[in-house]
């Protein structure tokens, strides 16, 4: 009797440890206190930041100018190189159906890019005057169908060639092992949990192409900085607008360093610490007027790449208690 | 609550222990496993319970009636109708009342899980009275355990009255063999599904969804590595369902016997989902005639047989269509004499081709069985005969080596009662075989638990 409760024991041990749904890891202490003020902090709110009211007015007001200063950056970063940076607009909602953060925000980002003096290209005219029978988007989430893809590079297209004399200045001896955060020459399937399965092939680089950058610049390179919209989740390689780009310019290296959640403070720390080193010539930002509204910091704690957590400003948490904490 | 989750091992951890306090007491036992399924139905919804409740209740009473009154064909009839109507309005509730479906929304539920399995046990119970095979329980638990015991509840094995009820009336008992036994069968279970089902289920989803832009070869390789998952994530459950069942004293129908091992196609139905195929020979194909006095009606019979599975695995088109398909298969390999005796056991050269050519044919109808609608099963069939494209997959092929492994470890296991029975070996080749398997189970546990079973939507 002895041994079967042993056995029982041991066998019941195996099955929870087995079953258990998450192994444990090593991760920094950093993840764990950025969950913990996620924790603290898990609302993210949107259009509440758009209301008429003094306190949700300050608000935004705080996160333009931390997105303005965030893009200033991005362009003196990119200009210190000698490329040029380029900005559009890419927005699942198109035409008359953008939201109110959507169009505040594009009309900022505008501004901004004008006051600036960087390029802004709207790419969304062209899917706004689609067929409505023609699906760009994915009905089941929104994001890119094959054919919205198609339109995007369509869009893109004309850009590219434009700046096709453009040539960077600066040159780097040293440079990391990646240029963008994806997980190095990986061929994987996912399917976001909506049952869309895609394939998602990156290079030695960790870029979402097929090909390695070569160690030797012997064509001009275009570097795709971008969230979820650029970065075209639920498409094979083979349909996303990079690549589509990649086989209409082959005297190009087309590489997209775009990542689902990012916004502004990322592609500034993306750039800086991995995808300068690539040496683009031309850095085509995609922005959409939601990205204001991303710069608040519980989407921040979500989505960003840095590991350390945003606390909020006074702002921000007042903000946050008088809508989730009454 | 599917087995291979954590609140599953709970749950388990609590019942088992309590349930062998009371070995002496089978009626206490009974008592235990009723009140531990029920908790265990509940979890997916609690008007499925009371569902299960009320067609229970009613088989028991009406089983009762058919040996008190002479009326014994009408209370069969009402009982089977009472049955099926309930399946029939809870399953196909959609479908069936579209806009008028406010009028039943009682029926409307979150699922109808497990009640395709316990709606084929009670009416095997009140055929098998009706049959004078059975005699009906007087006690209410006692069917209530059997109807609802929750190794076999969601996803069967479906169990016939007259074989399996009469356990529930006897005393159970364990020893350290049936305990090894059970914990073979629920580890290379867990293997099964965990490991090798969910890694199918990857490139089998990919391929499936972006059929329209991948080549020929693909297609047929999805077919193939889609035929392995249904396999491996079905008899995964069932062999679980086998070793928790019989750690409870109770021993519940094999659902498979190596299907892929199979060299006819009617050797192939003779080791793939056996408690079905039991249920529909006993009470359908049997009382339909059997082989009957000529080829044309056994050609008849098997059709109508495999219709109805089509039928009884859902209100889709797609479903029927795949039960005929396989119906016309077997009826074909009749008219051609391609069958095989059921204790011939030799495998040689033209054996493996066999096998290769009954798993092939098989696998094919399963795109039926796959796809969500009519059109895209026939654009699919479509395209794997195209003439362009012939690009060789880069996906499933890990998954197809390990799938292919399997089946070798089944044929070579063929003389044993299951692939996971090593019981003749020493007892230190037995320990390292364990360690190695549940440490590949451990060491390949997927990040995100696939508690979703295939046949857990039937």
């Amino acid at each position: 009797m002895k041994k079967t409760n042993l056995a029982f024991a041991f066998a019941t041990g195996v099955m929870i440890m087995a079953c258990s749904d998450k192994k444990q890891t090593n991760d920094a202490q950093t993840t764990n206190l950025k969950e913990t003020v996620q924790a603290e902090y898990p609302e993210i709110p949107r259009e509440e930041i758009l209301e008429d009211d003094t306190l949700a007015t300050k608000v935004y007001e705080e996160l333009k100018l931390r997105y303005k200063n965030q893009l200033i950056e991005l362009h003196k970063a990119v200009t210190a190189n000698g490329a040029q940076l380029i900005i559009t607009f890419l927005s699942p909602e198109v035409g008359e159906s953008l939201t109110k953060s959507n169009r505040l925000g594009k009309e900022l980002v505008e501004g901004y890019a004008k006051e600036l003096q960087v390029p802004f290209y709207d790419l969304t005219q062209k899917l706004a005057n689609q067929d409505p029978k023609v699906v760009t988007q994915l009905p089941k989430d929104g994001h890119w169908s094959k054919e919205g893809a198609k339109i995007i590079a369509e869009e893109l297209t004309p850009i590219i060639k434009q700046y096709a004399a453009v040539k960077s200045t600066k040159t780097f001896a040293e440079k990391p092992e990646t240029f963008g955060d994806l997980f190095p020459s990986n061929d994987e399937i996912l399917d976001g949990g909506k049952g869309l399965p895609y394939r998602v092939k990156t290079n030695a680089q960790g870029l979402r192409m097929d090909t390695d950058v070569s160690s030797t610049k012997t064509k001009q390179r275009i570097l795709f900085l971008g969230d979820s919209e650029m970065y075209f989740p639920f498409l094979d390689n083979k349909n996303i607008g990079t690549n589509l780009l990649q086989t209409a310019f082959p005297d190009k290296e087309m590489l997209n360093a775009a990542n689902w959640g990012y916004s502004i403070d990322d592609y500034v720390s993306l750039y800086k610490e991995k995808a300068q080193f690539a040496e683009p010539d031309v850095v085509i930002l995609s922005v959409n007027g939601n990205d204001i509204l991303d710069m608040y910091f519980s989407h921040r704690n979500r989505f960003a790449r840095n590991k350390q957590p945003q606390n909020p400003s006074e702002t921000e948490k007042s903000f946050y208690q008088k809508h989730y904490q009454k | 609550m599917p087995f291979n989750s954590i609140h599953f091992i709970y749950f388990f951890g609590v019942i088992c222990p309590i349930y062998w306090l009371f070995r002496t007491y089978y009626k206490i036992q009974n008592f235990i496993l009723l009140g531990g399924s029920l908790y265990f139905y509940a979890q997916v919804d609690l008007k499925l319970c009371l569902l299960w409740a009320f067609i229970s209740l009613g088989t028991w009473l009406l089983g009762n009636a058919m040996e008190t009154y002479r009326q014994r064909k009408a209370i069969l009839t009402l009982g089977l109708l009472l049955i099926f109507s309930q399946l029939f309005i809870a399953k196909y509730y959609n479908w069936l009342l579209g806009d008028f479906s406010g009028a039943l929304s009682i029926y409307k539920l979150a699922s109808t899980i497990g009640l395709s399995y316990y709606t084929l046990a009670a009416s095997s119970y009140l055929i098998d009275i009706y049959r004078k095979k059975l005699s009906p329980v007087a006690n209410p638990i006692t069917l209530g355990a059997y109807l609802s015991f929750f190794p076999q509840l969601l996803s069967g094995p479906i169990p016939i009255a007259y074989k399996d009820l009469p356990q529930y009336s006897l005393s159970r008992s364990i020893s350290l063999t049936t305990i090894e036994e059970s914990g073979q069968r629920i580890v290379w279970g867990i293997f099964k599904k965990v490991i090798v089902s969910g890694l199918l289920a990857k490139p089998v989803d990919y391929i499936f969804y972006n059929h329209s832009d991948l080549g020929v070869i693909y297609l047929w390789l999805a077919i193939i590595l889609y035929s392995f998952q249904v396999y491996m994530d079905f008899s995964g459950y069932s062999d679980m369902a086998w070793g928790i069942a019989k750690l409870l004293g109770i021993k519940i129908n094999s659902n498979f016997n190596s299907p892929f091992i199979s060299r006819t196609i009617d050797e192939f139905w003779r080791r793939w989902h056996l408690s079905l195929s039991a249920w529909l020979k006993e009470y359908i194909y049997l009382p339909l005639g059997g082989r009957g006095s000529s080829k044309w009606q056994y050609m008849v019979n098997i059709f109508i047989v495999f219709f109805m599975s089509g039928v009884w695995h859902g209100a889709n088109a797609n479903y029927i269509l795949w039960g005929s398909f396989n119906g016309l298969l077997f009826v074909m390999a009749i008219l051609i004499d391609w069958t095989r005796e059921k204790n011939d056991i030799q495998y040689g050269v033209k054996g493996f081709f066999s096998m290769l050519l009954v798993f092939l044919s098989i696998a094919f109808t399963r795109v039926f069985f796959r796809s969500p609608d009519f059109v895209t099963a026939l654009t699919y069939y479509q395209e794997m005969f195209k003439t362009s494209d012939f690009s060789m997959p880069d996906i499933g092929v890990v998954e197809l080596g390990l799938s292919i492994l399997i089946v070798l470890i089944e044929w070579l296991q063929r003389k044993e009662l299951h692939p996971a029975d090593i019981s003749k070996w020493s007892l230190p080749v037995r320990l390292g075989i364990y360690a190695s398997v549940i440490g590949v189970i451990y060491w390949m546990w997927p990040t995100q638990n696939p508690t979703e079973y295939i046949y857990f939507k039937f």
